[in-house]
């Protein structure tokens, strides 16, 4: 009976995960060990392949290219980090009570969320632009020169922070507040009783319990930083100006699909995994050590 | 309980936090709020008047004189009712397919003992940190040889089945009680029946807000047809887009936002009939996660 129903229960489990697995099978798991592979080798889009060693990353190495476009990406990841983090939280804070009007907040606040980024791209393009700009209408106002936002290499990266932020911090706004929701007022009740103050209920009570939230959130937007941003880089700036917002995974796009060189582009991406494992591995760790 | 916390929570703060609690809030509407006004104004302005734009005045917000000729041009320089179509039939076709597959297999790791599942859940979850972006590159010669190059497969086939979805789906049938199914195979049903009979009627709340999810992201994707179709007649929304600002109508700004309050329209609409689903959505991936 028993080893009749585990010969049926594994049948049945193999077949329900089969259609699945296949698909993920063919096209991620395939291509992710595909990927590592033409790292390692001369090659070309359509298939044409010579080994050769470690040769692509020795270039990436010694690539100037490489070097700004990975500084580029850990500054914007760091400003996306800790600014739509922080944006996230207090805007979480704020329209966590009053019912009405916090329902009313979060549906306008989700509305770039569901805008897609070739819009947004497209919509802050307009807004930067050097000639009909808003930004400009509004430095006008103020008598402040012209400026050509996204044309401008030492502003560039900023403009196209801003506008990944404005797209996406409502989205984290509600993982806080869905956060905040699991946490026992009960807790607040007795802090308050010992008479703990508004700052004091957040740092002792509030941040401590949105732990695994906070570490989650972290996690993700590290991820979405280096890696979500191919279409916004794209569409914005296509790299430019002078390189300065040639974000990694956009930089080996185009290394790929542009200049054909599909080696050393095939590096650059096992360089962005290894590189996001490492940094989610450090924050788990962290994450662990402040949990006991 | 809730209500009483949050009585004494607004009445306890003094004045001034209040008041910059009010001005985050406004900023924060404000700042969400005008880029979009803006660019929905631009849509119903000629060339003209959008280059003329210099300072701030009444007619920031409103065009001074509405036209929807951008509109009118818009629907002759690109086929929008077949764009449409086809974006909504490749984001439709993902969704459905990807909830049927995602939700099978989500099943069996719920509930069917079978070996190896351990090893193969955990592979499936490491498939989580090599997104499409990263695997693009060895996609494309893959794609190619499949012979799927410029197709809508290309679109569809790869996208069907996602780590994602299997994992949201299986945090729901680990909470649904296992008496309902145990009842159900002491009558002789078997598990295929089980699953379409008992299981999915139960999930439906969870298969909307999956579904909204992967919807949402078909309808926004633009790295994987950019990438793979070449052909005008295929081209998707998001590519359209951006085929109206590179192709000839470079100076054209006025059709460029006409198209972008076409593609976004539609969906805004959609995300305030489903928005609490979408929400559900965010929340359980927040806590579970």
């Amino acid at each position: 009976m028993s080893t009749n129903n585990s010969r049926k229960d594994c049948i049945e489990g193999f077949s329900f995960i089969a259609p699945a697995f296949l698909i993920i099978f063919i096209f991620v798991v395939y291509p992710a060990f595909r990927l590592f592979f033409l790292s390692f080798h001369d090659a070309n889009i359509m298939g044409g392949i010579k080994f050769t060693g470690m040769g692509n990353y020795k270039a990436l190495l010694h690539s100037r290219d490489f070097i700004r476009s990975f500084t580029v990406t850990l500054r914007f990841m760091v400003m996306v980090v800790v600014i739509q983090t922080i944006l996230a939280f207090i805007a979480a804070l704020i329209v966590q009570e009053g019912k009405r009007l916090s329902n009313f907040l979060r549906t306008i606040f989700f509305i770039p969320v569901i805008i897609s980024f070739v819009v947004v791209g497209y919509l802050w393009q307009g807004i930067y632009n050097h000639d009909y700009g808003l930004i400009n209408s509004f430095l006008s106002l103020i008598h402040i020169k012209r400026q050509g936002f996204l044309n401008d290499p030492s502003m560039a990266l900023y403009a196209l922070t801003a506008t990944c932020i404005w797209k996406s911090w409502p989205y984290f706004m509600m993982i806080f507040l869905a956060g905040l929701q699991e946490i026992p007022k009960e807790l607040y009740e007795s802090a308050m009783l010992d008479g703990a103050g508004e700052l004091r209920r957040l740092y002792s009570i509030t941040i401590p319990m949105l732990r695994r939230t906070i570490l989650f959130i972290l996690l993700i937007t590290t991820m979405d930083s280096v890696v979500k941003v191919f279409t916004p880089v794209f569409v914005m700036t296509s790299g430019g100006p002078r390189s300065e917002t040639d974000l990694l995974v956009h930089y080996a796009w185009r290394m790929a699909f542009r200049l054909g060189d599909v080696g050393y582009a095939s590096s650059i991406m096992v360089f962005v995994f290894v590189f996001l494992m490492i940094v989610s591995f450090v924050q788990l760790k962290i994450g662990e050590r402040n949990e006991e | 309980m809730k209500n009483k916390i949050n009585k004494t929570f607004f009445h306890n703060i003094g004045q001034p936090i209040m008041i910059v609690r009010l001005i985050v809030m406004i900023l924060l509407l404000v700042i969400t709020l005008i880029p979009i006004l803006w660019g929905f104004s631009l849509a119903f302005r000629s060339n003209q008047e959008i280059v003329n734009m210099k300072g701030l005045d009444r007619y920031t917000f409103f065009p001074e004189n509405p036209t929807v000729n951008n509109f009118i041009k818009l629907f002759s320089t690109v086929n929008i009712p077949r764009v449409f179509l086809l974006t909504l039939f490749v984001s439709l076709l993902v969704t459905v397919l990807s909830l049927i597959l995602n939700s099978l297999a989500a099943y069996a790791f719920a509930r069917i003992r079978f070996p190896f599942r351990k090893f193969l859940f955990a592979l499936l979850l490491a498939t989580l940190a090599v997104p499409v972006e990263i695997l693009i590159i060895p996609l494309y010669p893959q794609i190619y040889k499949m012979g799927l190059m410029n197709s809508l497969s290309s679109l569809i086939i790869p996208f069907c089945a996602n780590a994602f979805g299997i994992f949201f789906m299986r945090q729901f049938f680990l909470g649904v009680p296992k008496e309902l199914e145990e009842a159900a195979m002491i009558d002789g049903c078997s598990r295929v029946r089980i699953f379409f009979a008992i299981m999915i009627p139960l999930a439906k709340a969870a298969l909307i807000t999956l579904g909204l999810h992967i919807f949402l992201q078909q309808w926004d994707s633009f790295l994987v047809p950019v990438t793979f179709i070449s052909s005008e007649s295929k081209m998707l929304l998001q590519v359209a887009i951006n085929y109206i600002y590179s192709g000839l109508y470079f100076n054209n700004f006025g059709i460029l936002y006409a198209g972008m309050v076409v593609a976004t329209i539609p969906i805004i609409i959609v995300f305030l009939f489903l928005q609490r689903y979408y929400v559900a959505g965010i929340s359980s991936t927040g806590i579970k996660g």
